[in-house]
């Protein structure tokens, strides 16, 4: 619900603008952000994001490090999808040294990003329902992370920060019965998506309170940058691992789910149809896994040639990339991430103007920040 | 459209901009360096001074339709092969919805106290990337309407990314 | 078919729990009919006065003060008790234990150890605060609840006060309360908190008129304000062909008590600020809530205050609804506490199921749905008792 903010001519009644700081420390800012928000009664008037609490300056960590070290680095950036930065800093290094992967690393890397997919929408999922005032599904959905935590942590020796996936490959083959863990836990987590929806997707409540607020147009959205589940809950379909395909994701059926209106609730949804997409696409992954090594050979001292590339995918927060660019060195000479939560965090100067107080925490929650990203 | 059509396009309407070819290894170059390696997209070079005209036409014009800003960042070149002044270039990434096609310009501007013009009223996404390279670079982007260090604090003290960026202990260090 | 299997410990409870259900049971039967025990044993203390010549106004206020801790004590001990049962409930709708250490099984005494230690904390008045609005504020939130008490039958003949305007009396002394929410947010010298103050003050006052008016085709019904008369009106059941079927609840009545519970229930919900209508008391809401600054023993109260209106909502509800005490087999007392405790149920299996409501739309909520529907339900009932 919107409201016009309508000046009355002649005479203006001088009322003071209320600024209010939703601080770095708040139980709703999913990290530390600082929003200072200016209100004209209950509707606001403006907004703007202070950043860079969390800023450890990455980007020129890497001028030092080589190119395996900066793996470890990566995991920092959207600590909840931790494969999926692994995986673009190595399909960057992959394209600088001219590098192909085989088939069953490929795959690999495909069912553990989309596990992580599953498990940070999860993530999104309960926090979300904290924010709205559902206590109960967040503890529903870190159960079942519980589970896929459980898989990475046999497969990596990490429930966070994985480091699995290296250049030129993945760092080990899978363990004897991952696989079969793994389909049972697909085979669980099918009909708690059933759940979800009863609890929070189709309850009146949380309907009334994220339909028709925040919403996102095409134009602004495009014209933001803005990408990933906020770009296709505005209803543009763009999603990078059908339009621009990459570790053979060419070779799996899935649909990309495309919202209507650009609200709160297409956004939400958006991301709970990709968590059922990201299960079909591991249970076809599991189904075709090929043999053979899942590694390329690749040199003890990785020293790619001279040039630069950018290779980006699609994160579970939006189009992750990285822009590379090697002198020759064993050490990168300038990597520029593109962040999908920091250009997405953007957008809250815009949709907030006109909205009530009430829906800020829902509107921000709604945008799916992990502030490791933002700030790096 | 390929990168040949785009780049005769544009260069039709603004011929001070330069391709920038693919790199070729240098003739004394040794095997196990490989072969160098760069996106096969179009890569262009841009003078300061026009890069204004230059990025409206390449939003607004009908053929180009770069309506998405993917990325922008900069580059310090402190040290340079001999004969060659040391610069920064900002990168431009611009990506079209509707053709698909991809282009990436690269502005070289000088290291101290440059000057660029801003963006972010054709592609709102520069905002804030603007302000990043102004923090982490130093270079200045005029008509931007807010442009302040956005990751440092407020009156952080040098441009951390420069090659020659050198730490001044502050009141944060122990 | 997948047969559960179950555990050790979880037999070992459930035969805790079927055995204190069975020495419950008996010791029920045994008491009986509670009122008739406590005029036996009042009786003789009566004659004991009268022997040793105590004058009979200082035996009437010996009564008046047992009969004031009484309520004291067991609003106090069954707040503890809601307090436990609402962790437990939580935590296993949230597939976790909830307390399980504190005093040995399941943590029955954690409440215990929560009031001990609020009680040892510092009490923090705001230097921007007015000191003396800031320290009436719990005792204002509380003390009409207690006062309401008064009036609530706890069974047969088991009330303290029976008022001919029993309901009119409730009803009255728990608008009160929003007098205390409004002082503990101004005395709190915190914008946010008088925010939070005033929007709990306005929802407050929004939910007591369906609250009240839901209740009148009861009364319309009954004939009567007086609880025990409307109690009373529900024992017995109606019979088909000689064999009873349904029990004369006023819940049972066609349309109207059903449309009269639900009204009833949702106006108690946000009466007592539970959610899904906490704003005024919710974390992740931006604005903070009233009683932000109050710490230790005074925010103590405020959650005392919380949980003994709680309880009070659920009693009234079994009272007007449910027929409060009537039942088979055992006495009334133990009715009534199993039908209240069924509600009190209710009340926190909706704060871990539903998101909370947004401000405005929780008063159009009121505004626009709930009352218009009360008004429709007392037409309903003008109508039936034409009919």
């Amino acid at each position: 619900m919107t409201t016009e903010i309508i000046r009355l001519p002649g005479q203006d009644l001088s009322s003071e603008e209320m600024i209010l700081n939703l601080g770095p420390q708040h139980p709703s800012t999913h990290g530390v952000l600082r929003v200072v928000l200016r209100m004209d009664g209950e509707v606001i008037t403006g907004s703007e994001p202070d950043i860079g609490y969390l800023h450890r300056g990455t980007e020129k960590l890497s001028e030092n490090r080589t190119y395996p070290q900066m793996l470890v680095i990566s995991d920092r950036w959207d600590y909840l999808s931790a494969m999926s930065n692994n995986l673009v800093w190595c399909l960057a290094v992959e394209k600088l040294m001219q590098l192909e992967v085989p088939q069953r690393g490929q795959t690999l890397r495909i069912i553990m990003v989309e596990l992580n997919r599953i498990a940070s929408h999860l993530v999104f999922f309960g926090t979300y329902g904290i924010d709205i005032g559902a206590y109960t599904p967040f503890l529903y959905a870190f159960r079942e992370r519980e589970k896929i935590l459980d898989l990475f942590e046999e497969v990596s020796g990490a429930r966070l920060t994985y480091n699995y996936i290296r250049i030129g490959g993945v760092m080990a083959d899978l363990p004897q019965d991952w696989v079969g863990k793994c389909r049972s836990f697909l085979e669980w987590i099918k009909p708690r998506f059933v759940e979800y929806d009863i609890l929070l997707t189709e309850n009146p409540i949380f309907k009334d309170r994220t339909v028709g607020v925040g919403i996102l147009t095409k134009e602004k959205a495009l014209s933001y940058g803005v990408t990933g589940p906020n770009l296709r809950g505005s209803g543009v379909s763009f999603d990078m691992r059908k339009d621009e395909p990459y570790s053979g994701y060419d070779k799996f059926q899935f649909e990309v789910p495309v919202g209507k209106n650009g609200d709160c609730w297409d956004r939400y949804w958006v991301r709970i149809q990709e968590m059922k997409e990201s299960v079909k696409i591991i249970e076809q992954a599991l189904d075709h896994l090929p043999e053979g090594e899942c590694n390329a050979k690749v040199p003890r001292l990785i020293r790619p040639p001279k040039g630069e590339a950018y290779a980006h995918l699609e994160a579970p927060r939006g189009m992750l990339g990285i822009y590379l660019i090697s002198d020759g060195t064993e050490k990168p000479y300038r990597v520029h991430v593109r962040p999908p939560s920091f250009i997405n965090l953007a957008i809250l100067q815009e949709i907030l103007v006109g909205m009530k107080v009430a829906d800020v925490i829902a509107i921000l929650g709604s945008i799916d920040i992990v502030l490791g990203e933002v700030d790096r | 459209m390929t990168s040949q059509e785009m780049f005769s396009l544009l260069q039709n309407q603004i011929p001070q901009v330069k391709e920038i070819p693919y790199p070729q290894a240098p003739a004394n170059a040794p095997a196990h360096e490989g072969k160098p390696y760069r996106d096969s997209h179009l890569y262009i070079s841009c003078p300061v001074e026009i890069w204004k005209n230059c990025a409206k036409f390449l939003k607004e014009d009908d053929r180009l339709s770069f309506d998405f800003l993917t990325f922008m960042t900069a580059i310090d070149y402190l040290k340079v092969p001999a004969g060659e002044t040391p610069r920064m270039d900002v990168v431009y990434h611009l990506f079209s919805f509707k053709y698909r096609h991809k282009c990436v310009i690269k502005i070289p501007v000088v290291r101290e106290n440059s000057e660029l013009p801003s963006c972010a009223n054709l592609w709102k996404a520069a905002d804030w990337q603007e302000r990043e390279v102004y923090d982490m670079f130093g270079i200045k982007f005029e008509g931007h309407p807010n442009l302040k260090r956005i990751l440092m604090w407020d009156g952080f003290p040098g441009w951390p990314l420069r090659k020659d960026y050198v730490h001044i202990p502050d009141r944060y260090d122990d | 078919m997948i047969l559960p299997v179950f555990t050790q410990s979880q037999k070992r409870s459930v035969g805790v729990l079927v055995a204190m259900g069975a020495i419950g049971s008996t010791i029920a039967l045994l008491i009986g009919e509670l009122n008739q025990r406590i005029f036996q044993v009042w009786g003789f203390v009566s004659e004991f006065a009268s022997k040793i010549s105590i004058p009979s106004f200082m035996l009437s206020f010996v009564s008046m003060v047992l009969q004031c801790s009484v309520l004291i004590g067991f609003i106090s001990v069954s707040v503890m008790f809601m307090v436990w049962w609402e962790r437990k409930i939580s935590a296993h709708m949230q597939s976790r234990l909830g307390p399980m250490y504190t005093g040995g099984w399941h943590g029955w005494a954690q409440t215990i150890a929560d009031a001990i230690k609020l009680l040892l904390k510092e009490d923090i008045i705001p230097a921007a605060a007015n000191p003396w609005v800031h320290r009436l504020a719990p005792v204002l939130a509380f003390v009409p609840c207690f006062l309401c008490y008064a009036a609530l039958p706890f069974g047969e003949g088991l009330i303290s006060a029976d008022l001919d305007i029993g309901i009119l009396y409730i009803f009255a002394l728990s608008g009160l309360s929003v007098l205390g929410i409004v002082m503990a947010g101004w005395g709190s010298g915190n914008k946010y908190s008088l925010l939070g103050g005033l929007r709990a003050a306005a929802q407050s006052v929004s939910y007591e008129i369906p609250r009240v008016l839901s209740v009148v085709p009861i009364i319309m019904f009954v004939g009567s304000l007086k609880l025990t008369q409307i109690a009373q009106a529900q024992t017995g059941f109606w019979h088909v062909g000689g064999i009873p079927v349904l029990p004369r609840w006023f819940i049972f009545y066609p349309v109207i008590g059903q449309l009269a519970f639900i009204i009833f229930l949702i106006a108690s919900v946000a009466e007592t600020n539970r959610t899904p209508f906490d704003i005024a008391e919710a974390e992740s809401e931006l604005v903070a809530g009233f009683h932000t600054e109050y710490s230790g023993m005074k925010f103590s109260f405020f959650f005392l205050a919380e949980y003994a209106y709680v309880f009070l909502s659920s009693g009234m509800t079994t009272t007007l609804f449910l027929g409060g005490g009537s039942g088979p087999l055992f006495p009334s007392w133990v009715w009534f506490l199993l039908k209240s405790f069924a509600v009190v149920f209710l009340f926190l299996w909706f704060r871990w199921t539903f998101p909370r409501l947004r401000v405005d739309r929780l008063m159009e909520f009121t505004w626009k749905f709930l009352i218009p529907w009360s008004f429709f339900n007392i037409l309903a009932a003008g109508f039936m008792g034409l009919m």
